[in-house]
């Protein structure tokens, strides 16, 4: 027994220097079995260690998601491109917008940077409050989630874009399964709007009926703008929508934290949600706990990235409208803004 | 099951009793076996004050889905027996998926990596796979392979095309091996046999959403995760297909194999596997259609390839394009499955000894010559290499002004089709089964399985229904099978006449199964836009796109019956002089009626994956809702994988009952 032992621990020494050495981040490389040994690790890994923080920062791939929106998409390809110019490795990895925090905190993705509010501000706060996603920026550009009606619909619907106007001419918006109310089509139910409460917050004589994804909601508009029916559904800037069909927003009393909180606030003393959704909601960029320890220049970059809504949208007019791939969009981008991102590289 | 074993062990009398019950026929049977359930309602529904609750729903009972969560984060963040992370080790097992699969990627596309290769130019790739195809099967394989990738080349796919074939030709070779070696095992003792057909049931009954979300917990996200996905998905057809041809090989092989003094070894290899080359083959085609099915799906754990491009495409409704990818992989399955049977198939074949080498590999010549020649080719121009985009060409215009043409001219009689469904029928149907308490449709399926499969089979289902009962998702699971019901009585409805019409001929019947082919694979993400385009967000959207899927056995099922009704029976009908319609009506239809039921219960399994993916389109609240919302939250994680097995329940529920009836029904008939 004492021969076996005398024999593993040099072996089991040997193996933890080597992987140290190896590679410097082990996260994906270490093996199944290391993990018991994880306590004895840093005695043996402090020794390099001063050694990587001179080199700065890791030359793993930075792994950026690529998610399923075209302003996404392009703006990907942006930040990896402005990473690789400033001589990083980049690895963009498919992913679901919901799913993506709980990777990030996981480490097997570095950065999102386009973390809007609305939708994935829940999905977001959470793992920022469980400590393993950083808040990292915040983008000069502002997000709106709100109902909205294509423009042709004012011709029949005088009044709009007040919400009361919209309330009065309910019965345009009737379908067989909503009877006398009218029907609004919201976003997925998982991206946990509050449309219903807001119904009955303000009294209204609405149905609310979750498509179960964006691309149903633009397929539904896409078919009613084919012969002008009415439809008010869930939409958002900036989007590519607002290039390709005309509308507004409609306009409900304006939002305070109070309304979602608060019965007494509003117009419905009973009620929460008797408000509209904040006109000017964030867009962030998150990244993972570890990267500014990683890789500190890279986080710095990251950190002074700066998009507005008209970049956005032109982002992803270039693919929706004129029907580039995202790549090149990106490439087009990087071309026109040279200035722009220099500054960002350099601070 | 105390009931079941007092009548054999008492008196004679009530057993005859129990016999006279079970040889009724016809609308008696029938009665009999709704007459419990009919107690229950008309007791549930004149005496609602009097029905106790807790009989009728267990809404609140949350039980389970909690305990799920709560045990899935627990193997994710704890230590197991203090010894080891179970994430960490299967993130480490996953993480040796990558070398394969970095190697393959590189040679098909990438070209650059640690294993310094260059990628292989298309005009090199698609001539291989021209004289694979030659080698294989001749001319007409040959222009199939050399078509097909050449279509990937034109289209402008060939990048994130080659991307899926390398993540498929690691995957399809573990999975079908996997799938074999399992099958095998299961063969040889019959203690894993009992183990592994339950554990392939649900397998193949789970949604692929309920277990996309833990892989993405536990393998993390990217190319191994999908891959991950799509070995379990593709291997239980392979391991109940192997299990299938070692178990029907016949004895007299196999005691000629013994007589002939065969080693364990040799029997194996020389005799059993050989004879049961027909279900292996089947089981290689199934892994490639499961393999290239989840394409799509594989892009939400994180796997590039053809899927991402695809669900871009129809987010932002470029529906032609879209197309052409789900042609893509449609192609690519055939192309592959059609060679990898023809190598399957092969015989040997015997050439003369004393011709030179070269004659006798003309096929492996004329491989090299095409990668010599290629690769020159690509050295001095790069169209050789990857072609430019000017140079190809894209169907989508046309499929936009059909979609336009069709939003036009059709959204209105199509508007009054749909409120008529759900007003008429749909609602009415929904509220139906919503009202339902579960110990009626226990008390229903109890008797059912009673009838078809004694007292065991009536003790297992209605273990099941007390699970749907249970698990804290009883009413959205009767929301997801009122839909599943109503696309199996329209995919009945419409895939019958098309079976019996398509089985009326040879050629019919090829033309036939292409198309089958071609629904199976093609990705059903684009069927979701155009049908929400024509019926708008509900139920009648989703009832269509599920039965655009769920058709496929149907029509499938119903062929295979009336083609394997045996000639001689046929002749013997025509000699009495039956007409057509009377031969199909009192000879063919109830001969082949068994195996139509199988059909049946695989439209329903297929319209339980599909029903999940419908939670897309949105409008129903079901247990597909339940899954894409345990996406939002880590904590979820569990539930989605308890809605996904409601999922498998409904399945295994109906899966049980349909067999054994179809088996009874089968001996009666004197098939098999």
């Amino acid at each position: 027994m004492s021969v076996l032992r005398k024999l593993i621990l040099p072996l089991v020494a040997l193996a933890l220097v080597a992987s140290a050495c190896a590679s410097d981040d082990d996260e994906d490389a270490a093996p199944a079995t290391e993990a018991p040994a994880a306590a004895e690790a840093p005695s043996a890994t402090e020794a390099p260690e001063p050694e990587a923080e001179e080199m700065g920062d890791s030359s793993d791939p930075i792994r950026i998601p690529l998610h399923n929106w075209s302003s996404q998409l392009v703006g990907a390809e942006v930040v990896g491109g402005i990473l690789e110019e400033a001589g990083f490795s980049v690895e963009y990895v498919p992913s679901d917008s919901q799913v993506v925090y709980q990777s990030m905190c996981d480490g097997d993705i570095e950065l999102v940077h386009e973390v809007w509010e609305g939708a994935f501000g829940v999905a977001f706060q959470e793992q920022v409050d469980a400590g393993c996603v950083l808040d990292w920026a915040t983008h000069n550009a502002v997000t709106r989630e709100e109902w909205w009606y294509p423009i042709y619909v004012e011709d029949v619907c005088p009044g709009l874009p007040d919400w009361q106007a919209l309330n009065d001419c309910a019965h345009l918006f009737a379908t067989a399964e909503t009877g006398d109310k009218g029907r609004f089509l919201g976003g997925p139910v998982d991206w946990l709007k509050g449309d219903e409460e807001r119904v009955e917050g303000l009294g209204m004589n609405f149905e609310v009926i979750n498509a179960g994804s964006a691309a149903t909601l633009w397929a539904e508009l896409d078919a009613a703008s084919a012969d002008n029916t009415p439809i008010v559904l869930f939409n958002w800037t900036p989007n590519f929508v607002e290039a390709v069909y005309e509308g507004k927003f409609i306009e409900f009393p304006t939002f305070e934290d109070a309304c979602r909180t608060d019965p007494e606030w509003g117009i419905n003393a009973e009620l929460t949600h008797d408000c509209g959704n904040p006109a000017d909601g964030y867009l962030k960029t998150g990244v993972g706990i570890h990267f500014p320890e990683k890789w500190p220049t890279a986080a710095a970059i990251v950190q002074r990235m700066d998009f507005t809504n008209p970049m956005l949208a032109a982002m992803a007019a270039a693919v929706d409208v004129d029907g580039k791939e995202a790549s090149e969009a990106a490439q087009e981008w990087l071309a026109e803004n040279e200035d722009l991102w220099r500054s960002w590289i350099d601070g | 099951m105390a009931a079941a074993t007092e009548p054999a062990a008492g008196s004679a009398a009530p057993r005859s009793v129990t016999e006279h019950i079970r040889r009724l026929r016809g609308w008696r049977m029938a009665l009999l076996l709704v007459s419990p359930y009919v107690a229950i309602q008309v007791f549930h529904q004149a005496a609602p004050g009097l029905f106790p609750d807790f009989l009728s729903k267990l809404g609140e009972f949350r039980f389970l889905p909690d305990w799920a969560n709560e045990a899935l984060l627990y193997l994710k963040n704890e230590q197991l027996a203090g010894l080891f992370n179970v994430k960490d080790v299967t993130r480490a097992v996953s993480g040796w998926l990558e070398y394969p699969l970095d190697l393959s990627e590189q040679l098909l596309i990438a070209g650059e990596g640690p294993f310094g290769l260059g990628a292989v130019p298309w005009v090199v790739l698609v001539g291989l796979f021209a004289v694979a195809g030659a080698a294989l099967g001749g001319w007409r394989l040959a222009t199939l392979a050399g078509g097909c990738s050449l279509y990937l080349v034109f289209f402008d796919i060939w990048d994130d095309s080659m991307i899926t074939l390398s993540i498929v030709v690691v995957v399809a070779p573990l999975a079908a091996f996997f799938g074999w070696a399992a099958g095998l095992a299961a063969a040889k003792a019959k203690w894993f046999e009992g183990l592994l057909v339950p554990v392939l049931n649900v397998m193949q009954s789970m949604p692929h959403f309920s277990y996309l979300l833990p892989i993405s917990v536990f393998i993390g996200i990217g190319d191994e995760a999908g891959a991950i996905a799509t070995i379990l998905f593709a291997v239980p057809p392979m391991a109940r297909l192997t299990l299938l041809g070692l178990q029907t090989v016949p004895t007299e092989v196999l005691e000629a194999g013994l007589t002939s003094g065969c080693t364990r070894w040799q029997m194996l290899w020389k005799v059993e596997m050989p004879a049961a080359r027909p279900q292996l083959l089947v089981g290689v085609n199934q892994v490639l259609m499961q393999c290239f099915g989840m394409t799509v799906l594989a892009s939400f754990v994180g796997t590039r390839g053809l899927g991402l491009p695809l669900l871009n495409f129809l987010q932002s409704l470029r529906i032609g394009k879209a197309l052409e990818y789900g042609v893509a992989i449609v192609l690519m399955a055939i192309m592959l499955d059609r060679l990898s049977q023809a190598l399957g198939s092969r015989r040997p074949e015997h050439v003369e000894a004393s011709t030179s080498w070269l004659a006798r590999h003309p096929f492996w010549v004329a491989g090299a010559a095409v990668a010599v020649v290629g690769t020159a080719l690509a050295r001095v121009t790069d169209h050789a290499q990857l072609l430019p985009k000017n140079w190809t060409v894209s169907t989508a215009p046309v499929w936009e002004w059909l979609v336009d043409w069709v939003q036009l001219n059709l959204k209105g009689p199509l508007g009054h089709f749909r409120d008529f469904m759900i007003l008429e029928i749909l609602f009415p149907m929904r509220d139906g089964f919503g009202s339902l308490p579960w110990i009626g449709l226990l008390a229903l399926v109890a008797a059912v399985g009673w009838r078809f499969g004694g007292w065991k089979l009536a003790a297992i289902v209605s273990l099941f229904v007390a699970y749907l009962a249970f698990s804290g998702f009883w009413i959205e699971s009767m929301e997801t099978l009122y839909l599943v019901v109503a696309a199996l009585i329209v995919s009945v409805a419409i895939g019958v006449p098309i079976g019996v019409f398509a089985s009326t001929s040879a050629r019919r019947y090829a033309a036939v199964q292409v198309v089958l082919d071609t629904f199976q694979v093609l990705p059903s993400f684009i069927y979701l836009i155009p049908v929400v385009m024509l019926f708008r967000v509900g139920p009648v959207a989703a009832l269509s796109a599920i039965v655009i899927y769920a058709t496929v056995p149907a029509v499938r099922y119903t062929m295979l019956g009336l083609r394997s009704v045996p000639p001689d029976m046929i002749e013997a009908a025509e000699m009495s002089g039956c007409t057509r319609w009377q031969l199909l009506r009192k000879v063919k239809f109830p001969m082949a009626f068994p195996e139509i039921m199988l059909g049946m219960n695989q439209v329903l399994l297929f319209g339980l994956l599909l029903v999940i993916i419908s939670a897309f389109i949105g409008g129903i609240d079901g247990l597909g809702d339940e899954i894409l919302l345990a996406r939002t939250e880590q904590a979820l994680v569990g539930e989605g994988l308890v809605a996904g097995f409601n999922v498998a329940v409904i399945g295994l529920t109906a899966d049980q009952l349909i067999t054994s009836y179809a088996r009874e029904r089968k001996s009666q008939l004197g098939i098999n």
